[in-house]
């Protein structure tokens, strides 16, 4: 390399626009420790690692689906930022996820109407109720904290932000409605079966065999091949059954949630 | 240990060394930190699925090969220089952008190195960018671009002297003389 060409180089090098060394390491960075963890299913920090892979993590699904389509991984992204846990939102008392929390039933209006009248109830704080926003967790549920107006307070916490109309649940059909045979050749888990799912789970804690049983019951009356898979033992703490939906591994997946506060 | 522990060390370990540099490449060739991020979460997404193609002596180089096409893909024609540029010139966003603010650079000259970048015909630069902003050898240049060593090290050549001669016309001075023959060589940084 002439004399010339390295004067060029260090000129590019000087030109460059983003310099590595001012970005975070993982370590430092809750969006890569997120990403981590939505990929492998596995915790970043620290040593311990749960006993298997969890390819089969809610949200990994849907991004799974269109991985090495460059033009869908903005949509990817979006759907891997949901909540997959759709019986529960958990209230904050603050804005912090240390804070004082409360586990509440979701309601069909979305978790931070479904927050505001735990606060509006007196449970969380006293006062008017704060302003409220809606942050997914990397297991997946609703997590509402009071803000102040501007703050970006999922972004200090390294969450996605959910919209603030954003629903827990995943369809605005009516958890009443009936199981319907399937249409789509796909595959696709009807909407109603969904919702007859969620609906069946929100009434009571199943535990992983009984929801098993359950689900398996709802979607062999409704004629749909889908199976059901509880891919780690529920932990300590979280004995109730919550569904996620895997329209790629067309499977409902079980996860321990904690008991619901009584309303 | 368990193959599934195997390969989840080994990403571990792939995570950890190069997440930083596909974050950097990403951040240079996209509009905003949140389509970076998407680029980002595909290349990781993709080396997960595909741990076992990834050739231990050139992680980055593969890495860097699927970012390149997931940006290909994202877009299209001349879009691809028009956001580079759009880069150049726009803020980071808010939320979590004081990790790419306190890693961007505004220097007056080298805005002029980066308008004359922008200039030259897409291969060249990015070769060029490859070299000096992700600071690859030629052999693994020659993994993200899948072309020959020997290949690389002309582009790169030929590369240098477009630029300097966009550099020249910018400061109307006659710039780069380097000759322009073949049987020049290039032993900088290859391997």
């Amino acid at each position: 390399m002439s004399d010339t060409d390295r004067e060029l180089d260090n000129l590019l090098r000087a030109a460059n626009p983003i310099d590595e060394g001012g970005l975070p390491m993982p370590s430092e960075s809750p969006s890569a420790q997120l990403l981590y963890e939505k990929i492998t299913g596995t915790p970043y920090g620290g040593s311990a690692r749960r006993p298997q892979r969890r390819w089969k993590g809610l949200g990994l699904a849907a991004l799974l689906a269109v991985a090495g389509g460059g033009a869908a991984a903005a949509a990817a992204y979006a759907i891997s930022s949901h909540v997959t846990t759709h019986l529960a939102v958990t209230c904050y008392g603050a804005p912090s996820l240390e804070s004082h929390a409360l586990v509440v039933p979701a309601e069909a209006a979305g978790p931070v109407a479904t927050c505001s009248r735990a606060w509006a109830d007196g449970r969380l704080g006293t006062g008017p109720v704060p302003l409220l926003v809606a942050c997914a967790t990397p297991q997946g549920v609703a997590a509402v904290l009071p803000s102040a107006l501007g703050a970006d307070v999922c972004g200090q916490l390294g969450l996605p932000a959910l919209p603030a109309g954003a629903s827990s649940f995943s369809s605005t059909t009516a958890p009443t409605a009936p199981p319907t045979p399937p249409t789509d050749a796909a595959g696709t888990l009807p909407p109603a079966v969904r919702d007859a799912i969620i609906e069946d789970l929100r009434s009571t804690c199943s535990t992983s065999a009984d929801a098993e049983r359950a689900i398996t019951k709802l979607l062999v009356k409704a004629n749909v091949k889908w199976t059901v898979v509880t891919p780690t033992p529920f932990p300590t703490g979280r004995p109730c059954a919550s569904p996620g939906f895997d329209e790629d591994g067309k499977r409902v997946v079980l996860t321990g949630i904690p008991p619901l506060s009584p309303p | 240990m368990a193959a599934a522990d195997q390969v989840e060390q080994r990403y571990r370990l792939l995570f950890e060394r190069h997440w930083r540099r596909v974050f950097a490449y990403a951040l240079r060739r996209s509009p905003n930190r949140a389509a970076a991020d998407d680029v980002v979460a595909d290349v990781f997404l993709t080396a997960w699925r595909r741990i076992g193609d990834i050739p231990d002596d050139y992680e980055l180089a593969w890495l860097l090969a699927v970012a390149r096409k997931v940006l290909a893909n994202a877009s299209r024609g001349d879009a691809r220089r028009d956001r580079l540029l759009a880069r150049l010139h726009q803020a980071a966003p808010s939320g979590q952008a004081a990790e790419v603010e306190a890693a961007a650079d505004d220097d007056e000259a080298a805005e002029q190195v980066r308008a004359a970048l922008g200039r030259l015909r897409e291969a060249d630069a990015e070769i060029l960018q490859l070299a000096t902003w992700e600071r690859l050898p030629h052999a693994q240049i020659a993994v993200v671009l899948e072309c020959t060593v020997n290949a690389v090290a002309i582009r790169l050549h030929r590369a240098r002297q477009r630029l300097s001669e966009e550099l020249a016309k910018e400061s109307g001075t006659t710039g780069h003389n380097e000759p322009t023959s073949p049987t020049h060589s290039f032993p900088d940084n290859t391997p």
